[in-house]
């Protein structure tokens, strides 16, 4: 009976056991934030896996020397931040500090740079290093120089001329022809002449080497009214070195870490000083360069560095009594900009694109907030600290503004509540650029109901892999009902979420705009961007590139065949390139990704591979060598010139380039594009192609942000000069208007290989020509995927490989892409 | 009331499976028939038979259809024919018979991915085949890269499944009731007529599980082909399975649903007329 009994229980709790981990299987481990990809959530990295949620306020009335503040010279140390400015004609430099919660700026300690004297021979002193102890004092680690009367002949330099310095230029600087040198000299002249130098000074200081130089480092100690309390000569091995990093520990012994360079040899190291300035010795680092230093909980000072086996920061601990250094310890993964304590066992680091933890303990990174999130763009984040009252402060530059633009910004916690009443405008881009996310944050600021989630799969830095990322990327935009806007790798993505009916039809959102309208937009960009009849997508700016080749080449008019291509190439003599140092495998990538309409009908989904003109491309790419070698005998420009490269790849419009390719191959040129069954062969590159996906809900928010990528701002960066141009038709205009004003070419000229040209302004015939290439483009670059190309650059190996011939090769293909095609119907 | 007070227990035993089924089998059969009515799997708006009609005009999977029927009219017959012969063969007693059972076997032990690689070595376009053959003809054939490419296919699709049909076989064979041939050959019957009249009527509830089986491996015959020429390979070799995995990979699952429906919808009517057809024969022989 008993025996029964416990049978029972055991088969029950079997069975309790099986029905419970099949519940299991079913479940959502929403703890880490992983599983519900639906969720509209305030943070915007999948990884992060602590719900911390931010307000970011910028303090903005800040003293204008904070705001002239350079961002690699500044620390924080408790609530104050610690930084460096120039005066306004910056011959003097100074710092500051300043109490991030009450406002008042210290100014500590002031040194003359070398342009600050019109006494030549008078010492200056500058400093690149300098942190703060937890009372306030500072320390500095001052370079100075001075040029050595004793070794130099005044009387060589006591009267010289500005004509005495226009033949130095003219001699030792390269000039052309005296001319030249004059022009620079007077072009430049208040610079050169700047703080009150002669021509005299100019010229003594240009001559003078290191050994007419005495050069001393010191660490200068000043207290908080800015009195120096000593000054402790560094001695330093050889005459190249640097200051790494300044630290100071709870005892106030000082460290400086060094690193010095000499032809045979690198040495890092640490000096330590006593806190009276005593130098203590050198702790000698061997390869480890000191990327900060940091005082840990225990009061000690401790150097981070970029740990010997390349995976991620070690921070070792420095022992002033042994002059020795402690064990190592990782701390966090991929870059570690700079580090705050948090506790025994946690750091709070700045990474790639936001705050992360980690936990020496269990060895684990969490990420603490992302960058974005706070409306705070990476790039502009130099430095941070926590305060005494729990919140973050994060030094920023703000480089869209005249000049750099220094502010604080406050990051609050707020609670999950608080930011879930926010609504989320979730953007998926495979990686962003400057201006999506300054378009980000700059909506982000504006409204406080919605805020714009940027949510980047690729980061050329970071570790993820490309293809993993891209995976990343189409699986969620096509499962991931919470992604209200979208930003594509490249055009073929875009054909293919527009061919799965899930971007909504923009003009929608365009009739609705005052300043925006269809007819607005550059025709061609409306046309490429059209899908099934709905405009499904915009480009933030596009560029067009083409082919250029001689007249006497290539002929007048833009457009010719793989078969005009191959036929120019035959007539020349062998050992002619027809693109400079292009392989094989390279010739075969451009062409078909650039020449593919050729073949490819994306349209109506079919191909026409099978037939003399692929086997002429084939039979062309074949005649590429399989790797090219550079020649170093021969400038690629004198080879164009020579008509032993006959087409060149280029960008329009770029004027500049225009006229000096004319003299280059000194010849009129022709546009003449790539290989293409029809229009031009220009080729579009499409940026930032963004559409709004049809579950939106705020369709007018997700444009609000769009729009801002399309409109002229200080946001938009656009490179007008030659390539990412604005889509709309205004700004089209505007540039090709610019283009035809002399004062924009007058007195310039460009140099390339061993041609110079003297540019002006193109005729208004050359603009119109250009002009009207670009409006005729109609190819996208990136229209064909990569899994097309992969199947076609597999097979055509075989041809290449001598195994099989053009024709048979191209059946396969053929085949292959015919299946391809048709799957996507 | 013994029965009744016993139902919880075995309730409660039979629920692991009963939840197993029905969460893994059951609920995604319907969610299948579900996508397939809608037009995509974020917006489940209804779209009615549009994804059918879609699929049907979808070149690519009338190429998959016809490929596959190809591959299973030739492949199936062959597999249980050649699997039967098999049988026939070493139920006699001929020398080295366990040997070449357990030979005939192997395939079924060696992973997909080596026998794909040996394959790859024999019918690549620089293969042993092509060497071989060399020596009578100026002509490589593209084995895996032309319409021979279904041969190929079909020669690894018996290798792989001949054993295991040829088993199968053997041990029915071994159920046929001995003296019913005894008396057949008494009674004066060749070796062929014991066959086709004893032997062939115990076999065919043997001959119509086969079948099914083979028809269900020839349909999931995309693995091999998938791993000698990857996701696209050349046209003849373009199955079912293929056009399913690209779909789920470009995330189309309304069309990835749509193709599986029209791929049971046959596989059931198939199986349902074999099973008709060895209802028919088995009874057949009960009444003999």
């Amino acid at each position: 009976m008993k025996k029964m009994w416990l049978r029972k229980t055991f088969s029950l709790a079997l069975v309790a056991g099986m029905t419970l981990s099949l519940i299991a299987c079913g479940g959502k481990d929403n703890s880490d934030g992983k599983g519900d990809s639906g969720k509209k959530d305030n943070t915007t990295d999948a990884s992060s896996s602590a719900a911390h949620y931010f307000r970011a306020d910028y303090l903005g009335d800040l003293p204008d020397t904070f705001r002239k503040s350079s961002g690699n010279m500044t620390m924080f140390r408790g609530d104050k931040i610690f930084y460096s400015a120039y005066n306004d004609d910056y011959s003097e430099q100074t710092v500051y500090a300043l109490d991030v919660l009450t406002g008042e700026n210290t100014q500590y300690f002031t040194t003359a740079s070398d342009s600050g004297t019109a006494d030549i021979y008078a010492e200056t002193s500058s400093f690149n290093q300098f942190c703060a102890d937890a009372e306030g004092n500072l320390y500095v680690l001052l370079n100075t120089s001075q040029i050595d009367e004793s070794t130099i002949d005044k009387d060589k330099y006591a009267n010289a001329t500005k004509e005495d310095f226009i033949n130095y230029i003219y001699t030792n600087w390269g000039y052309d022809s005296y001319e030249d040198a004059e022009k620079y000299v007077n072009d430049n002249e208040s610079d050169i002449l700047q703080g009150g130098y002669s021509y005299g000074d100019m010229l003594l200081r240009y001559e003078a080497t290191d050994d007419n130089y005495i050069r001393h480092t010191y660490l200068a100690k000043y207290d908080t009214t800015g009195a120096e309390t000593f000054k402790s000569e560094i001695v330093m091995d050889s005459t190249n070195g640097y200051c790494d990093a300044i630290g100071v520990d709870d005892k106030g012994n000082i460290y400086v870490a060094m690193e010095e360079w000499s032809d045979d040899n690198n040495a890092n190291y640490i000096t330590a000083l006593d806190p009276t300035g005593a130098v203590l010795g050198k702790i000698d680092l061997g390869t480890d360069y000191v990327s900060s230093l940091l005082t840990t909980t225990d009061g000690k000072c401790a150097y981070l560095t970029w740990s010997a086996d390349g995976n991620g920061y070690n921070l070792a601990p420095i022992d002033a009594d042994t002059l020795s250094i402690g064990e190592g310890q990782k701390i966090g993964s991929g870059s570690v900009n700079n580090a705050i304590v948090l506790d025994d066992h946690t750091y709070l680091y700045s990474g790639d694109s936001g705050l992360y933890t980690y936990d020496t303990k269990t060895e684990e990174t969490e990420k603490y907030l992302t960058w974005l999130d706070c409306n705070l763009s990476s790039s502009s984040v130099s430095s941070f600290s926590m305060l005494s009252d729990g919140t973050l402060a994060v030094y920023v530059q703000d480089w869209t503004a005249d000049g750099s633009n220094s502010d604080i910004a406050i990051l609050t916690e707020i609670s999950e509540e608080e930011a879930k009443a926010i609504t989320p405008i979730n953007v998926a881009c495979f990686y962003s650029d400057y201006n999506m996310e300054n378009a980000a944050i700059a909506f982000n600021k504006k409204h406080t109901d919605y805020h714009i989630n940027l949510k980047t799969y690729y980061d050329w830095s970071s570790d993820v892999e490309y293809q993993d990322a891209l995976d990343a990327f189409m699986t969620e935009i096509v499962s991931d009902s919470s992604i209200d806007v979208v930003c594509f790798n490249d055009y073929s993505q875009m054909l293919n979420f527009a061919a799965k009916g899930l971007l909504i039809d923009m003009n929608s959102v365009l009739a609705g705009d005052s300043d925006l309208s269809a007819d607005k937009i550059l025709p061609n960009i409306i046309n490429a961007c059209t899908y099934d009849g709905k405009l499904v997508a915009l480009p933030s700016s596009f560029s067009v590139n083409t082919l250029v080749g001689k007249v006497s080449d290539v002929g007048t008019e833009p457009g010719w065949t793989f078969a005009d291509m191959k036929k120019l190439y035959e007539s020349k003599e062998p050992g002619t390139q027809l693109l400079s140092y292009t392989s094989r495998d390279d010739a075969f990538s451009t062409f078909i990704s650039l020449g593919y309409s050729e073949f490819i009908d994306l349209e109506n989904k079919t191909c026409n591979f099978n037939n003399d003109d692929f086997v002429n491309v084939l039979e062309l790419v074949g005649l590429f060598p399989e790797e090219y070698t550079y020649d170093e005998d021969n400038d690629e420009t004198d080879l164009m010139n020579q008509g032993k490269i006959l087409l060149y790849q280029t960008d329009l419009p770029n004027f500049s380039q225009m006229q000096m390719l004319a003299t280059i191959f000194g010849d009129d040129l022709t546009y003449i594009g790539y290989p293409t069954s029809s229009g031009n062969g220009t080729m579009m590159n499409l940026n930032n192609l963004t559409g709004i996906t049809k579950y939106c809900e705020h369709t007018d928010m997700a444009w609000e942000f769009l729009r801002q990528l399309y409109l002229p701002s200080d946001n938009n960066y656009y490179d007008a000069s030659y390539y990412n141009g604005s889509i709309l038709i205004s700004e089209f205009d505007k540039f090709f208007a610019d283009a035809t004003k002399k004062e924009n070419y007058e007195g310039s000229s460009w140099g390339w290989g061993n041609f110079t040209t003297d540019l002006h302004a193109p005729s208004q015939e050359e603009v119109d020509t250009v002009k009207n290439i670009i409006l005729d483009s109609t190819a996208v670059n990136g229209a064909v995927s990569t899994g097309v190309l992969n199947i076609i650059k597999e097979e055509a190996s075989a041809y290449f490989s001598g195994q099989k011939t053009a024709k048979d090769v191209a059946a396969i293909i053929q085949s292959r892409i015919e299946i391809y095609l048709s799957e996507t119907m | 009331m013994k029965r009744k007070k016993r139902f919880p227990v075995a309730g409660a035993f039979l629920a692991p499976s009963v939840i197993g089924v029905l969460l893994f089998f059951v609920l995604p059969f319907f969610v299948v028939i579900y996508y397939s009515f809608v037009d995509n799997p974020i917006s489940l708006q209804f779209v009615g038979l549009e994804n059918y009609t879609n699929v049907i005009a979808n070149t690519a999977f009338r190429t998959a259809v016809k490929n596959t029927l190809v591959f299973s009219v030739i492949a199936v017959p062959l597999a249980v024919i050649l699997g039967l012969l098999l049988a026939l063969l070493l139920d006699v007693k001929i020398p080295f018979r366990s040997f070449l059972r357990s030979s005939f076997l192997t395939p079924l032990m060696v992973p997909i991915a080596s026998i794909v690689l040996i394959f790859q070595v024999l019918f690549d376009y620089n293969g042993v085949i092509n060497n071989i053959l060399a020596n009578w003809t100026d002509t490589r054939t593209d084995w895996l890269k032309s319409s021979s490419g279904i041969f190929v296919i079909i020669l690894l699709f018996l290798w792989k499944n001949l054993g295991y049909n040829m088993i199968l076989f053997l041990s029915a064979l071994g159920n046929v009731p001995s003296d019913i041939v005894e008396v057949a050959e008494l009674d004066g019957a060749g070796a062929f007529r014991v066959f086709w009249h004893v032997k062939l009527r115990y076999l065919s509830p043997m001959i119509v599980f086969t079948t099914i089986l083979s028809m269900i491996n020839s349909f999931k015959v995309f693995r091999e082909i998938y791993l000698l020429t990857g996701e696209y390979p050349f046209g003849a070799m373009y199955m079912l399975q293929h056009y399913m995995n690209n779909t789920f990979s470009s995330a189309d699952y309304q069309k990835l649903s749509t193709a599986a429906i029209y791929m049971s919808l046959v596989m059931i009517v198939i199986i349902a007329v074999m099973l008709v057809v060895e209802n028919h024969y088995g009874k057949d022989m009960e009444e003999e």
